[in-house]
């Protein structure tokens, strides 16, 4: 019955979806107004979590009657990855995706009372259209609750590599993100529609916006330490097609996250927000595409299924060559705003926007380019780090260098010097350089800039704070010095894992030692260990390095339900860095084994989590400081 | 029947949702039709007939008795067997997970302990229904350790037949009888399981899950 609930909930929220919808876009409904829109998109939300609810029961319960269930679980699973499991597959990830819209679009109905009643029908039309298109993939290509009988008394199981507290996370996470940003979407295709885009709109937008782009955040930085600590390559971004998937609608909604700012504050800048707005949802959509068409291998990747992708394909080009084209036909009507001089807060926000543009366009061409190439020549090109890093990462490091600058300058014109505000960072950019140089001359010059800009990048994003009381300091105010300087810590820690990272690669035996680094690394014993779904064999490594012994456990595991082998690290941090190591295959009577020294890689994860406070931190404010101001208009 | 239940309790769940959110008259009459659009839908695609099969985790028997096999090579009191009943009754209990750790914990203590590393080798093997090289790892050091007692080809050979590789389980068995001594106490043991794999049907089955002699 829970699989049948599941199913029949999923078509009502659709029926629901549709009658919303309909309600906008049919002239004679129209007059329901936005007691309708608002009670539509909240029942839609209840039925359709419902629906997603139904299908954690079955996981839990594995009830192979389900197909998915059959396929992608087993009972002798822990609890935690029975329920993770929901979305480690593409039916399962794709209800969640539907299931974030729906409550996101129930979020809106309920908590958004900013704009004018026209704009907040024509915005819910929106999100109910979005809605739509995804249940009826969803229902038609892409059932959940299809059905086995009869049922297999068993499942498959869950692929290993998925079975990770990481995974629990990961993937809700990024999909708030991903999927919240589909309000911004609604909201200006609502603005476009009723050409009501101005500053009220942009109020009305940044808490959404930056709640998504906290969760985007937030996601990227634990899926990138999830894959640095699972994969057991050493690395911690592989520019992987759908981890830049991920990235491009986190860099759009920077840009949009900016941008509203200046609309919000100045009234300018309204066609890039707009624009912006409508860019970073579709990043989320070709990003879903991508994950789910077949078109890419990957352990990110679900589908592979053609049809799917098409179906896909087709709500893409609905959805975002619809939105391009009211995009067209309303721009011209879009009124500017005030003006504003080249050196100006506004002037360096657009510059800001246009690096980031760069950079977004720069990961979307080497996404796309191989994939297109194979569809057009059968030729398999492979686009990886030598081209985003050097296309990007200089791109990057001006952003960073703007970023220095950008936070002090005034609206509208900035005329006085800004000499003494700009001195502590250049002082310690241009120090950090020195010493690289005498130090490493063999450094990468991208790591050497990276390193320099990154240091300087500490005092410059504090500089806004200085010179203020604290305590009355705006927490909005707060949340962009942290912010900022998370960009700077994420930096600095990419940086010196470019450039310091030691790698040491060997066949030990019990008794042996190696170097690492500044490090002695003994391996001990190696032993056969168990967990609750799998076996392996451990190896007990004592690392030392002057005083003090850290004890790693690196471990080859075997699980049963699918039969798989992988490899699980073992990692000690320590305050300047991190030690890695992988056990691998026995090779004769040793074992091999792969070591890195990585100094300061912490840094980069610590620097996206600074980001992520910063945002909530803003978020936090806003919607204090709005409270407030209601509180006195009442 | 009650699925049908079901989608009229989510019907009623909607409208009442959609009233209290301030949806009235012809508009909830509208609602209300819709749901009854989207119950044709589910009526269309759904399986309301098709009851559910939760699933337990099994508990699997090994084909031949493990504590019997072990009495025989090892016999039934001696140092080390206090560590290995109590590994066997939380095994027993289908706390497997458990077992391995009480095994591990006596190969620490005792490392140059073949028994030891044999039932640790069982136990994993228990713990992962299959022959995995955590096991082969135990079986190898006890193996190294005793490197003239039939025992850890024995058991590595059973633990082949639980995996599902009978040839394998029937080739290492085969080696024992051929290397025992003619008068070994556990001789019959090893020739009853030979004689078991060779009467198994032409298309082998699995020795997991199959009932303990």
């Amino acid at each position: 019955m829970i699989a049948e609930a599941g199913l029949a909930a999923l078509w009502l929220a659709a029926a629901l979806a549709l009658l919303q919808l309909a309600l906008v876009a049919v002239p004679t409904l129209r007059s329901g107004g936005i007691v309708a829109g608002r009670s539509l998109a909240l029942a839609q939300g209840l039925l359709t979590l419902i629906s997603f609810a139904a299908l954690v029961a079955l996981f839990v319960r594995t009830d192979t009657s389900v197909a998915l269930v059959a396929a992608h679980s087993h009972s002798a699973k822990p609890l935690l990855y029975k329920v993770a499991g929901t979305w480690g597959n593409h039916e399962g990830s794709m209800l969640l995706w539907v299931t974030v819209l729906a409550l996101s679009g129930a979020a809106l109905a309920l908590f958004e009372r900013r704009i004018g009643e026209r704009m907040m029908a024509a915005s819910l039309g929106a999100q109910a259209a979005l809605g739509l298109g995804f249940y009826t993939f969803l229902l038609l290509a892409s059932n959940p609750f299809a059905r086995l009988d009869p049922a297999p008394g068993e499942g498959n199981g869950l692929n290993p590599l998925l079975q990770d507290p990481g995974l629990a996370f990961h993937p809700p996470t990024l999909y708030i993100g991903y999927v919240g940003l589909s309000v911004a979407f609604s909201l200006a295709v609502g603005a476009l529609l009723t050409r009501e885009v101005g500053p009220a709109l942009a109020r009305a937008m940044r808490p959404w916006v930056l709640a998504s782009w906290v969760f985007l955040t937030l996601g990227i930085t634990a899926g990138s330490y999830w894959a640095y600590y699972e994969l057991g390559w050493g690395g911690w971004w592989f520019w992987d097609p759908v981890e830049n998937a991920s990235l491009m609608p986190w860099l759009a909604a920077t840009a949009l996250l900016h941008s509203i700012n200046v609309l919000a504050k100045r009234g300018g800048l309204r066609s890039w927000t707009m624009m912006l707005a409508v860019v970073a949802f579709s990043m989320s959509m070709v990003g879903t595409f991508l994950v789910r068409s077949g078109i890419l291998t990957s352990v990110h990747s679900f589908a592979v299924d053609p049809t799917r992708g098409t179906f896909i394909l087709v709500l893409l080009a609905l959805y975002v060559g619809g939105a391009l084209v009211l995009f067209a036909t309303r721009a011209a009507t879009i009124r500017e705003g005030a003006g504003f001089q080249p050196v100006s807060r506004e002037g360096a926000l657009v510059l800001n926007n246009l690096f980031l543009s760069v950079i977004l366009g720069t990961v979307l061409v080497g996404t796309l380019y191989p994939l297109m190439a194979e569809s057009m020549t059968g030729a398999k090109l492979s686009v990886g780090p030598p081209y985003f890093n050097a296309v990007a990462g200089p791109v990057f490091l001006l952003l960073c260098l703007l970023l220095m600058v950008g936070p002090l300058l005034r609206w509208r014109r900035h005329a006085a010097p800004l000499g003494r505000w700009v001195a502590p960072s250049a002082l310690a950019a241009v120090t950090m350089l020195a010493i690289n140089l005498l130090v490493a001359p063999d450094m990468s010059l991208l790591s050497r800039l990276g390193l320099a800009i990154g240091i300087g990048l500490v005092p410059a994003s504090l500089m806004p704070l200085i010179g203020r009381s604290l305590r009355r300091t705006p927490l909005a105010t707060w949340g962009m010095a942290i912010a900022h300087l998370g960009v700077a810590v994420s930096l600095i820690g990419i940086a010196s894992d470019s450039a310091f990272t030691r790698e040491t690669l060997a066949i030990a035996k019990p008794g042996d030692r190696l170097t690492v680094g500044p490090w002695l690394v003994e391996l001990k014993a190696v032993n056969p260990v168990v967990g609750p779904n799998w076996t392996a064999i451990e190896a007990e490594l004592r690392a030392t390095r002057g005083g003090g012994v850290k004890v790693l456990r690196p471990q080859a595991r075997t699980f049963a339900n699918p039969p798989t082998d992988t490899n699980e690290s073992a990692i000690a941090t320590v305050w300047n860095g991190q030690i890695y190591t992988v056990l691998g295959q026995a090779r004769g009577d040793g074992w091999q084994l792969r070591l890195w020294w990585k100094p300061f890689v912490t840094l980069i994860w610590f620097g996206g989590g600074l980001m992520g406070l910063g945002g909530l931190l803003s978020l936090g404010g806003r919607m204090w400081r709005g409270r407030r101001r209601r509180e006195v208009e009442e | 029947m009650t699925s049908y239940l079901a989608l009229l309790l989510l019907v009623a769940l909607a409208l009442g949702v959609a009233w209290l959110a301030g949806l009235r008259g012809g508009q909830l009459t509208l609602a209300a039709s819709a749901l009854l659009l989207g119950g044709a839908g589910y009526a269309l695609q759904g399986r309301p007939g098709l009851d559910g099969s939760p699933q337990v985790a099994a508990e699997s028997e090994p084909p031949v008795s493990l504590v019997r096999a072990r009495n025989a090579f090892l016999g039934q009191f001696n140092g080390r067997s206090h560590w290995l009943v109590i590994s066997d009754s939380f095994a027993a209990r289908g706390e497997t997970r458990d077992a391995v750790g009480i095994l591990q914990a006596a190969t620490r203590q005792h490392p140059r302990d073949y028994a030891l590393w044999l039932g640790l080798g069982n136990a994993l093997t228990d713990h992962a229904r299959s022959l995995t090289p955590a096991a082969r790892l135990a079986f190898a050091r006890s193996a190294e350790l005793a490197p003239t007692s039939p025992a850890p080809a024995y058991f590595l050979g059973l633990a082949k037949l639980r995996s599902g590789d009978p040839d394998g389980a029937l080739a290492d068995w085969k080696q024992v009888l051929a290397e025992a001594p003619t008068d070994a106490s556990w001789r019959p043991f090893v020739e009853d399981g030979v004689a078991m794999i060779e009467a198994l049907p032409g298309e082998r089955r699995p020795g997991l899950g199959q009932t303990g002699t």
